[in-house]
């Protein structure tokens, strides 16, 4: 029988490694959310600048600058706000509602 | 450490600021120096005289048109620049795909001013907004760094919201580095924010169309499908009105093509 006693403290070796690994799962989940973010927010920027197509104005130019406006102050606020947003994952239903929405009216007839 | 949305926002401002920031300095430093980019032609080409008058004479602008006509017969699309106050030559000059390149004439004679070749501050304005990677993806690249960019203030005003006016006039160079840094990066970054945000919006939304065109992704492929399709069947005629009504660029669905043609 050994005769050390066990003072239990024994975790002192892994507690480094436990760290180590709960920081690495947090930047995971962290990318994971900027990725799905970012693709929900540039699928939604595209569909902004398909439907500027339908607008009525003659110049086709004229169109995709007024998109190319909408989406470079949208996309920033999407990211920002589904990267924010984590309570209840509230960002990413944001996106995902706002690029559904958008989705339908570019599938809806005019 | 408890994940708060600071804590979340830090990170997000500090990995995107970084990486962004690489490539964004560069951007920052052509675009600075593109704002002199005549000056800067001048400075590279002794040669051209800038003492130059102004006025046009009609022997300069018929040399320009010869100018321009020999250009055209290389397949170049030409252009003349008028001479100012700012740059007194008469240029003819053409797109290369990174410059715009040419030959300088006096304004007043039409005489070929034998200048070296150099793509002077144009250098600087072509590399500011594409990186000298042409549209694609040199423009593509540097329009993903304005979002970064857009981004990246976006969660420093968040960070820094409470504290933004404390921020700009809280600078402390003698106290630890870290901290004289961080005290030097909010001082810029708070008294610069409309400079900046303004300047990467617009950076951003004049280009954003080449980042994201306004074509629709799966009718494209269709489109490009339908195409490969077996040819007309012989012996019909098509009458020309219905062939420009199905060909124009702004027909929206491909597909219907094929049926109307088969229709007729």
């Amino acid at each position: 029988m050994s005769r050390t006693q066990k003072t239990g403290l024994a975790g002192s070796s892994s507690g480094p490694d436990a760290k180590k690994s709960q920081k690495r799962q947090t930047v995971l989940r962290r990318s994971g959310l900027l990725a799905c973010v970012c693709a929900l927010s540039f699928i939604t920027a595209h569909l902004i600048m398909v439907l500027t197509r339908l607008l009525p104005l003659e110049d086709a130019r004229l169109k995709t600058d007024l998109g190319g406006m909408v989406i470079a102050a949208l996309v920033p606020m999407l990211v920002l706000a589904g990267f924010a947003g984590r309570r209840h994952s509230w960002g990413l239903i944001l996106g995902v509602v706002v690029c559904a929405s958008i989705a339908l009216a570019s599938i809806l007839p005019s | 450490m408890r994940e708060t949305l600071r804590v979340h926002m830090g990170w997000l401002h500090s990995w995107v600021g970084f990486l962004a920031g690489l490539l964004l300095v560069l951007v920052f430093a052509s675009g600075t120096l593109a704002v002199f980019d005549t000056e800067i032609t001048q400075w590279m080409q002794p040669e051209v005289s800038l003492t130059h008058s102004t006025t046009l004479t009609p022997a300069a602008l018929q040399a320009a048109a010869q100018a321009v006509q020999a250009e055209e017969q290389k397949g170049l699309s030409a252009f003349l620049t008028l001479p100012s106050d700012r740059d007194p030559v008469l240029q003819v000059l053409h797109y290369d795909g990174y410059e715009f390149v040419g030959t300088a004439l006096e304004s007043t004679t039409g005489a070929l001013v034998p200048a070296r070749e150099t793509a002077g501050g144009q250098f600087f304005y072509n590399f500011h907004f594409s990186l000298r990677g042409g549209n694609q993806p040199g423009v593509q690249i540097v329009t993903f760094l304005g979002f970064c960019l857009l981004v990246a203030i976006g969660s420093g005003l968040v960070i820094h919201i409470k504290a933004l006016w404390p921020d700009l006039i809280l600078f402390r160079p003698f106290g630890p580095r870290p901290r004289a840094w961080l005290d030097a990066h909010l001082l810029a970054g708070v008294l610069f924010l409309p400079f900046i945000l303004f300047m990467g919006y617009t950076g951003t939304a004049i280009h954003a169309r080449v980042l994201l065109p306004a074509q629709p992704g799966l009718p494209r492929i269709m489109a490009g499908r339908t195409r490969k399709k077996k040819p007309y069947p012989r012996g019909v005629f098509y009458r020309r009105g219905h062939y420009r009504r199905l060909l124009r660029p702004s027909s929206r669905r491909p597909v219907r093509f094929c049926k109307v043609r088969m229709a007729i």
